[in-house]
């Protein structure tokens, strides 16, 4: 019978490289997306590469982040398993990798809804392609630190501890705030979250789809579409 | 602003794994447990034992002790190792129990601790000693610590009791209580173990915490498993008593000290910070998406004009 362990193992790297191509991707077409906004300031060649990759790469992102969000969950799962309760819940290094993956899904799952919602055309409107590029490397950047506790549990140490010991950041340290600190921070954020709700429901932002209809006349930014020969060649 | 700060703050870390680490080791010499001139307060997850040449030396007789190390949080980092007869920050050097390091690790010294720069895995280092001249029950212990990240340290609290010379009284059982450490503080699951000279024909052994008898073992090894999540916060008296098949009696008793209560209340906090941290995280996706949606709206209208 295959252990929970060498299971979780395995869900961790599904996860781990579905998200990493997921990160390429998302990086890879906010490239393409600048350089071809500014195309008229650069080479043709660049370009053209940047019009067909973006194509691609974005669908892929999309798939990647859909299935690295299902892979964590499955991690998640396999990872309680893997270990016996006790020894899980009681090294800080292992609650603080439970505790960063928890967020790192959620932020995961962010980049999903953001994607679903407002579908290809999000790159058309520069504010919500920030804040899905800007969720994506946060996300991202978390995601790597879970890694790193990984690999601190495994092997006993990380190719990213210089890192930590330059920023100072301690891995075994317990990363818990107060009860009533806990208590404003979730009572603020949903308070925020409700006068954000009033405001959209008010300007009827539910409402609004992105997309080339919507955003492009205005922002000037093109729709990331996979095309098999660039316009310039038609 | 705190996104962009954030991102920044996580580029740097996915960009920079090559910067160098800070290095602290200290070198080799006599010291004692604990928090003299630097504490390693974080249990590290190294495996540490000790394999002495005998546990049943004569007095002033050579020993050699060999400490194994493997695994841990150091990764190419400093490493020390030292052995000790006691646990506590003072009076904790071999030399306070009587014993004398005739060699270190290196060879050519005679510290209690020995270091190295460069950990790659795995250490396994030999100390020299001579037993102390006077008979009787003596406990060495080992602790390595390390940095990486933290302060991290390992103990071996176990440690390897020797039986020096001829101590035990005729018809009687020499027992210590190896595990836990005597004043120690635990919570969860902990391991309660003696070792008995002689230790054949043990007829049974009786283990009792606070007066009551817990659990009574025939054969070795004379281990036990404690909940000590049924036992009130605070200290507590176990106590080991065996007879052998010959009536001899052999008695062991230390204090430990149970504190689970600190770890629930951390383990409580864990999780109100997993959830508070979901709730906002969530909360903020949602008003970074209306606060794009509101920019876009404004610009849109401004542009219409």
């Amino acid at each position: 019978m295959v252990s929970m362990s060498a299971l979780h193992a395995l869900t961790a790297e599904l996860h781990a490289g579905f998200l990493t191509l997921s990160f390429i991707c998302i990086m890879t077409v906010t490239i393409a997306q600048i350089v071809v906004r500014f195309r008229t300031r650069m080479p043709r060649k660049f370009v053209e590469w940047a019009i067909k990759v973006r194509g691609y790469t974005e669908a892929a992102g999309y798939v990647g982040a859909v299935l690295g969000v299902l892979g964590l969950l499955l991690s998640a799962w396999t990872g309680m398993y893997a270990w016996p309760e006790d020894v899980l819940l009681k090294s800080a290094v292992v609650r603080n990798k439970i505790l960063l993956t928890a967020f790192s899904t959620v932020m995961w799952g962010g980049v999903v809804y953001i994607r679903s919602r407002f579908g290809r055309g999000l790159w058309t409107c520069p504010s919500m392609a920030t804040v899905y590029v800007g969720l994506t490397f946060v996300a991202f950047g978390i995601l790597g630190t879970t890694g790193s506790m990984g690999a601190h549990l495994v092997q006993g140490g990380s190719a990213l501890d210089p890192l930590w010991n330059f920023v100072g950041f301690r891995v075994g340290a317990n990363l818990v705030l107060t009860t009533n600190i806990n208590a404003l921070i979730a009572i603020a954020s949903a308070g925020a979250l409700v006068i954000a709700l009033v405001i959209a429901r008010r300007y009827d932002l539910f409402s609004v789809k992105l997309g080339a209809e919507t955003c492009q006349r205005v922002f000037k930014w093109d729709e990331p579409k996979i095309v098999y020969e660039s316009p310039e060649k038609k | 602003m705190a996104l962009f700060l954030v991102a920044v703050l996580i580029a740097v870390a996915v960009l920079s794994p090559t910067m160098t680490a800070y290095s602290n080791g200290v070198g080799d010499s006599n010291k004692q447990y604990g928090c003299s001139t630097d504490c390693h307060t974080v249990q590290s997850n190294s495996v540490v034992t000790m394999s002495p040449s005998t546990i049943t030396p004569t007095p002033g007789s050579t020993v050699t002790v060999t400490v194994n190390v493997s695994g841990g949080e150091a990764s190419n980092t400093p490493l020390g190792v030292m052995i000790l007869s006691a646990l506590t920050t003072s009076g904790s050097l071999p030399s306070d129990a009587g014993w004398t390091i005739v060699s270190d690790p290196t060879g050519a010294t005679a510290y209690n601790y020995h270091e190295i720069q460069t950990y790659t895995g795995s250490v396994s280092w030999t100390w020299t000693l001579t037993a102390p001249t006077s008979e009787g029950i003596y406990t060495l212990y080992a602790r390595e610590i390390h940095g990486n990240g933290e302060t991290y340290s390992r103990d071996y609290s176990t440690g390897v009791a020797f039986v020096v010379g001829n101590p035990e009284t005729p018809g009687q059982i020499s027992l210590v209580i190896t595990s836990p450490a005597a004043n120690s503080e635990v919570s969860n699951a902990i391991t309660v173990a003696a070792s008995m000279i002689p230790s054949s024909d043990i007829l049974y052994a009786i283990l009792s915490i606070d007066g009551v008898q817990v659990n009574n073992k025939t054969d070795a090894p004379f281990s036990w498993t404690i909940d000590t999540r049924l036992y009130a916060d605070g200290t507590h008296v176990v106590n080991i008593t065996a007879t052998n098949a010959t009536s001899a009696h052999g008695y062991g008793e230390i204090s430990f000290t149970v504190n689970n209560a600190g770890d629930e209340a951390k383990l409580l906090d864990w999780m109100w910070t997993m959830a508070a941290g979901s709730i906002a995280i969530v909360a903020w996706i949602g008003v970074m998406i209306v606060v794009a949606l509101m920019i876009r709206r404004r610009l849109t209208m401004k542009e219409g004009k």
